[in-house]
């Protein structure tokens, strides 16, 4: 979807009981907009967005343009207005409702390890987020506001050989809680695995990396940790810190909430070729601290 | 502060460009005539580009509310925020297919920016 939106007006017109904006985002400056006024704003089940910036009329306020914030953990039950026949000043353009991501992406992100940009061979699956946000025309019955947990699974990756990772980035704004699967396909081979949390910035480093280093990386598992990966191996990440099974090395302390996970994944450089090999992965995110529905 | 070479670029270098602003006691000044010169750009009645003019209009209630002096550090980052997702969604409108944004508009935008914020 994303651009050009669907029109919400249809969605009112056609008797509909909400408007759903239901997209992958498009770029990291995706905003949308809705002529109709509603009564509540809430996440939407399938979102990875977990913060959504709204802008509506408001006669009240200076430049009668308001502002609030839902998130996967508060809806806003009451009326939003969107008063087409007034205008916003200073700009003296009609009003409506906003409908902003207010979780940075940017679609140009690549990862790195250990502090050191990337050999060139190096790839990543980056999974765009999904913005999820339902406008309500009727009275809500009721609101529940977690999300579905997710799952991300790949049968099938091969690591690119010659030293260089395949990473998977995928959103994880305001989850509490990840599964992290590795499975090995060929069992003569070992791997290297590394997990990361990223925040990120809306400013490019001076390390000269371009536009989309704009990360900002907390090792979860840091790669002196799963080195010559021969068995699968399950990591949990909880609040931030993970939790890897077996423990076999100091846990790193609680880190809070991240932007995105990425796994990166190569053929260990110990023991063999350093060939191109396959593995699967398998991601599962929650919004709940323990993981699953509460 | 650095001169933009494209609209993604001007993005991931606003934070530093209008922070030197922001030091410098002109964000407001600069501000309110960057969204005034390039606002007629992005027509009302072109409705593929309102992306643009509504991060306009978010720019503009912001730095209308601004101080001139002793600006909240707030305000800095709200500016912040709405120049660079102006920057990338213009980008992206101007990449697509099919077009939303026009390479006319897009050369604008990317001209205005840099007269103002570079």
């Amino acid at each position: 979807m994303s651009y050009p939106q669907p029109d919400a007006n249809k969605y009112a017109a056609n008797g509909y009981d909400f408007f759903r904006l239901n997209t992958l985002l498009a770029s990291g400056g995706d905003i949308y907009e809705s002529e109709q006024s509603g009564l509540a704003l809430a996440i939407g089940p399938d979102s990875d967005i977990a913060n959504v910036g709204i802008n509506y009329f408001d006669q009240q306020v200076t430049n009668f343009l308001a502002e609030l914030h839902v998130s996967h953990s508060r809806s806003f039950v009451s009326r939003v207005d969107a008063n087409n026949d007034k205008v916003y000043a200073p700009a003296q353009r009609p009003g409506r409702v906003f409908i902003w991501p207010d979780d940075r992406w940017n679609p140009s992100f690549f990862p790195f390890v250990d502090g050191t940009y990337l050999p060139a061979s190096s790839t990543q699956i980056l999974e765009t987020p999904r913005l999820d946000v339902i406008q309500y025309f009727t009275n809500p019955p009721s609101l529940v506001p977690l999300r579905n947990d997710k799952t991300w699974f790949y049968q099938t990756i091969a690591t690119p050989g010659s030293g260089g990772y395949a990473f998977v980035t995928i959103p994880y704004y305001g989850r509490r809680y990840a599964k992290i699967l590795f499975g090995n396909q060929i069992l003569a081979h070992s791997f290297d695995m590394v997990v990361y949390g990223v925040d990120l910035q809306q400013q490019k480093l001076q390390g000269g990396g371009g536009i989309g280093d704009v990360g900002q990386f907390t090792p979860l598992i840091p790669f002196s940790a799963y080195h010559g990966l021969i068995d699968s191996v399950q990591v949990i990440v909880k609040n931030g810190a993970s939790q890897p099974t077996p423990v076999s090395h100091a846990l790193p302390s609680e880190g809070g909430m991240f932007d995105l996970l990425t796994v990166g994944v190569r053929t260990s450089t110990s023991g063999s070729t350093g060939a191109p090999q396959e593995f699967n992965l398998k991601i599962i995110t929650s919004d709940v601290p323990g993981g699953g529905t509460p | 502060m650095t001169v933009a070479v494209s609209l993604p670029d001007a993005a991931v270098i606003a934070a530093d460009n209008l922070y030197t602003l922001y030091i410098g006691g002109t964000l407001k000044t600069k501000s309110t005539a960057f969204w005034q010169s390039i606002q007629d750009t992005f027509p009302e009645q072109q409705v593929d580009s309102h992306p643009v003019s509504n991060w306009l209009t978010l720019i503009a209630n912001t730095a209308d509310q601004m101080p001139v002096a002793n600006v909240p550090y707030r305000d800095l980052d709200s500016m912040i925020e709405f120049v660079y997702r102006l920057c990338f969604v213009a980008s992206q409108l101007n990449s697509q297919t099919p077009k939303l944004v026009s390479n006319v508009q897009a050369a604008a935008l990317l001209a205005a920016y840099n007269a103002q914020f570079s």
